[in-house]
């Protein structure tokens, strides 16, 4: 994968978080190394589709969803319920949205599908020869583990 | 008591939103798709209905384009995280009338909410 493509996401996440909880975001070492992200408790996907395509997931513990919501909506919330599964489901949607209009003006036209939260540690992720870039973005709310698979696609001939 | 229809396939934009409007002394209904939007839309005729795009069953787009076929005069506004601009054309194209991009800003919501229903 081409390590530019990963940009429009960081780029979106820290408008985004910066947005919804007021935190600015600390980034980790870009890698391919996906222990940390499998590690993570809830991990949320959302697919690509268009002139780009591919897979976009977000990976956190339970606590940092929590305290992201609670940031979100400006009241405490601990425990990981309905409510939390469906707002770290809009954050996603909504950082994967905005990289889109980046996307955009660097000329790529693409599409999201809804996300879909997934709970459980250690789920192996295989995107066969869509090699994943990842990057931490730690917030003051946690750490959430970015992992974006795409390449540009291939398009019938109008 | 203006009335605002919510349609947003995520739970967690319905609630915050639904609380805003509330609170500001607009009454509101929701629907978690299109094809709900549309049907609660001919069943309560709203003052104003707020989209999201990027839903499951019917996508924001066709619900617009839906609800204008049964009601020309539909006011709806787009409130979506997809704000490239073919996606704003395909939503001014389908019949609403403006569009928000997320995330969530209250006052660009009420500013809106109050521009088209007071």
């Amino acid at each position: 994968m081409r390590a530019e493509f990963i940009n429009p996401f960081i780029t979106a996440a820290r408008e985004v978080l910066k947005s919804e909880i007021r935190s600015e975001v600390q980034l980790g070492q870009l890698t391919m190394e996906q222990s940390a992200f499998q590690n993570t408790e809830v991990k949320v996907m959302i697919s690509l589709t268009g002139e780009l395509e591919g897979i976009v997931f977000y990976g956190l513990d339970k606590d940092t969803a929590c305290n992201i919501t609670s940031a979100m909506i400006g009241e405490k919330v601990s425990q990981f319920d309905d409510m939390v599964n469906s707002a770290i489901g809009e954050m996603g949607n909504v950082i994967c949205g905005r990289a889109g209009g980046i996307f955009e003006k660097v000329g790529y036209n693409t599409n999201i599908s809804t996300p879909i939260v997934l709970i459980g540690q250690n789920a192996g992720i295989t995107t066969f020869n869509l090699q994943p870039i990842l990057v931490s973005l730690v917030t003051d709310a946690g750490t959430i583990v970015l992992w974006v698979s795409l390449r540009k696609a291939i398009l019938p001939q109008e | 008591m203006a009335k605002i229809l919510l349609v947003d396939d995520a739970a967690f934009m319905r609630m915050r939103c639904a609380k805003l409007l509330t609170d500001n002394g607009y009454e509101v209904d929701e629907a978690s798709n299109g094809q709900e939007g549309v049907d609660k839309y001919m069943a309560i005729k709203p003052d104003l209905v707020l989209m999201d795009i990027t839903m499951p069953i019917m996508d924001g787009i066709q619900a617009v384009e839906e609800i204008k076929k049964r009601d020309p005069e539909a006011k709806v506004v787009m409130c979506s995280a997809l704000g490239q601009q073919t996606m704003v054309m395909a939503a001014i194209k389908a019949g609403a009338k403006d569009f928000i991009v997320k995330p969530y800003q209250p006052e660009k919501i009420l500013d809106t909410v109050k521009r088209f229903v007071g």
